[in-house]
C-alpha cells in the first residue's frame, strides 16, 4: 500500500495504535494485519522524514 | 561836416561783414529754451531760443524731430545776418540737450492718462509651454544673441521667429508696430519686444503712444526686455510682462520648460528613492522572515516526529508480541492439560503424583523441606501429608 502523504500515513499509524489500545480480544489475522499495516505506515513516515532531512541539509548548504 | 549817407543794403552788408569777422560770434554755444519751433517743407528747423528776458531766432539746416517747445538746449553754431530784413539769427549746427524736464513731464502726464484708461492693468499670464514665440528686435543688436542663447537651453521643440526691426530713431516705431501686427496675424502666442541698453533718447521710441496702443491691442502676450538705464517706457507699462534685460525676458518666457525639467528631476529622484526605500523595507521584512524560518528549526521537528514514530512502532510491536505471548502461554497450558490426561492412566496403575501446596510437582530433594505439607495424588483420591524425614535413596 502506497500513501499519498506523510500525514495520511501518520494518521493510519495512529489509528492502528488506537486499535491496540481499545481492543482486548483480537484475532490472530487481525493482529498480523494490523502489525503489517502499522509497519508499512511507520516505514513510509520514516522514509519521508529521512528524505526531508536530507533535503533540508542540502538546501542549507547551498544557501549559506 | 555831415557824414555821407549810405544805403540800407550797404549798412546791412557792412554789419554782416563786421559780425562775421568776429571769431567769437563764429563759434557760439548759446543756452536757452526752445519756443515757437516749426519745420519747413524743405526739412529745416526754425525756432527761437529764449531766456527770461531775451530771444534769438535760430535756424537748423536739418530736421529735428526730437526737440519741442520748452526744451532746454545748448545750441552750437554761428551768428548770421539776413540782409534782406536786417535781422540776425543763429545758424545751429548741433543741439545739445541739457534738460529733458519738459519731455519727462509730458511723458509722465501721458503715463497717467494711459494708466487711468486702464492700459497698464491688463496683465495676462504667459502660457506655461509657449510653442510659437516671436521676437521683435534688431538682428544686428546685442539683445538677439542673449535671447537666442537663453532659448537654446530649452530641450523642447519651440518655434521661434525673429522679426528684424530698427530699435531706435524715427522709423523704428513703424517697424516695431509692423512686427507686432505680423506676429498677431500668424497667431503667435508670445511676442518679445527687445533691445539692448541705451540712453533715454535711444529708448524713446518705446515711449510712443501709437506703439503703446498697438501693444495693448496685441492678442499675443507681450513681454518686454528693453535694457534700461532710465525709467520704464510706456511700452513696458502696457506690456503684459516687463523685464529689465533681454536675457531676463527670454528666461521668463521659457520658465515653464525649465520648471518642467526641474519637476521631472524631482519626480525621478522621488521615484528612485521611493523604490529604494520599498526595496530596503522588503529586504528587512525578508530578513526577519528568514530568521523566523530558521528559528522554526525544521530538523528539530523531524527529530521529534521520528521519536513519536518510534514510540508508535514499539507500541505496536510490544502489543503484537504481548498477544502472541498470551496465545503461546494459553497454548502451553492447554498442552500441559493434555499431557495430564496421560498421568491418569499411570495413576490407575498405582503411581502417585506428589506436589507442593502451590501445585508444583516434586522431582528433586531440594524442593522439599522438613514439615512441608505435600499433596499426594492417586487415581481416585489424594492424601495431604507432612514431611517428617528426607533421605537420599
Amino acid at each position: 500500500m502506497e500513501y499519498e502523504s506523510f500525514e495520511s500515513a501518520l494518521e493510519d499509524l495512529k489509528n492502528i495504535v488506537q486499535k491496540f489500545e481499545n481492543k482486548n480480544d483480537i484475532t490472530i489475522d487481525e493482529l498480523l494485519d494490523n502489525y503489517e499495516k502499522g509497519m508499512i505506515a511507520y516505514t513510509f513516515c520514516m522514509r519521508k522524514l529521512d528524505d526531508t532531512q536530507k533535503r533540508i541539509k542540502i538546501i542549507d548548504e547551498k544557501m549559506t | 561836416m555831415k557824414i555821407k549817407p549810405i544805403k540800407v543794403s550797404v549798412l546791412n552788408q557792412y554789419i554782416k561783414k563786421y559780425l562775421m569777422g568776429n571769431s567769437i560770434l563764429n563759434n557760439l554755444r548759446v543756452e536757452g529754451e526752445i519756443t515757437n519751433i516749426r519745420m519747413s517743407k524743405t526739412g529745416y528747423t526754425y525756432f527761437s531760443l529764449c531766456d527770461e528776458s531775451s530771444c534769438i531766432n535760430c535756424i537748423a539746416f536739418f530736421a529735428d524731430s526730437i526737440s519741442k517747445n520748452g526744451d532746454k538746449i545748448i545750441a552750437e553754431g554761428e551768428l548770421s545776418v539776413y540782409e534782406a530784413k536786417g535781422t540776425y539769427q543763429l545758424i545751429v549746427r548741433n543741439i545739445e540737450r541739457i534738460g529733458l524736464g519738459k519731455i519727462l513731464l509730458d511723458l509722465e502726464l501721458l503715463k497717467e492718462k494711459l494708466r487711468s484708461q486702464g492700459l497698464f492693468d491688463r496683465k495676462r499670464e504667459l502660457p506655461a509651454f509657449p510653442q510659437k514665440i516671436g521676437i521683435i528686435t534688431s538682428k544686428s543688436g546685442a539683445a538677439i544673441k542673449d535671447i537666442l542663447k537663453t532659448f537654446e537651453g530649452v530641450k523642447a521643440n519651440i518655434d521661434i521667429t525673429v522679426y528684424n526691426t530698427l530699435v531706435q530713431g524715427e522709423k523704428a516705431k513703424e517697424s516695431i508696430i509692423e512686427g507686432l501686427k505680423y506676429f498677431n496675424n500668424i497667431e503667435t502666442e508670445v511676442v518679445l519686444i527687445s533691445r539692448g541698453g541705451g540712453s533715454f533718447e535711444d529708448l524713446n521710441v518705446f515711449n510712443d503712444i501709437e506703439l503703446a496702443m498697438e501693444v495693448y491691442k496685441s492678442k499675443a502676450v507681450v513681454v518686454t526686455g528693453i535694457g534700461h538705464e532710465t525709467d520704464r517706457t510706456l511700452t513696458d507699462y502696457v506690456a503684459d510682462i516687463y523685464c529689465h534685460t533681454p536675457t531676463a525676458a527670454a528666461e521668463r518666457i521659457i520658465r515653464g520648460y525649465k520648471d518642467v525639467e526641474e519637476r521631472l528631476n524631482n519626480l525621478l529622484f522621488a521615484l528612485k528613492s521611493g523604490t529604494n526605500n520599498v526595496i530596503s523595507l522588503k529586504k528587512a521584512d525578508l530578513m526577519s522572515t528568514k530568521y523566523i524560518l530558521k528559528s522554526s528549526l525544521p530538523l528539530e521537528d523531524i527529530y521529534k516526529t521520528k521519536a513519536q514514530l518510534e514510540i508508535h512502532k514499539n507500541f505496536i510491536k510490544n502489543e503484537t508480541f504481548k498477544y502472541i505471548n498470551e496465545y503461546y502461554l494459553a497454548l502451553k497450558i492447554m498442552g500441559e492439560k493434555l499431557n495430564s490426561f496421560d498421568y491418569k492412566k499411570q495413576l490407575k496403575k498405582g503411581f502417585a503424583i506428589i506436589s507442593d501446596n502451590t501445585g508444583n510437582i516434586i522431582k528433586y530433594k531440594d524442593q522439599v523441606a522438613m514439615k512441608d505439607v505435600l499433596q499426594i495424588r492417586f487415581a481416585d483420591f489424594k492424601i495431604e501429608a507432612e514431611t517428617i524425614d528426607i533421605k537420599e535413596v
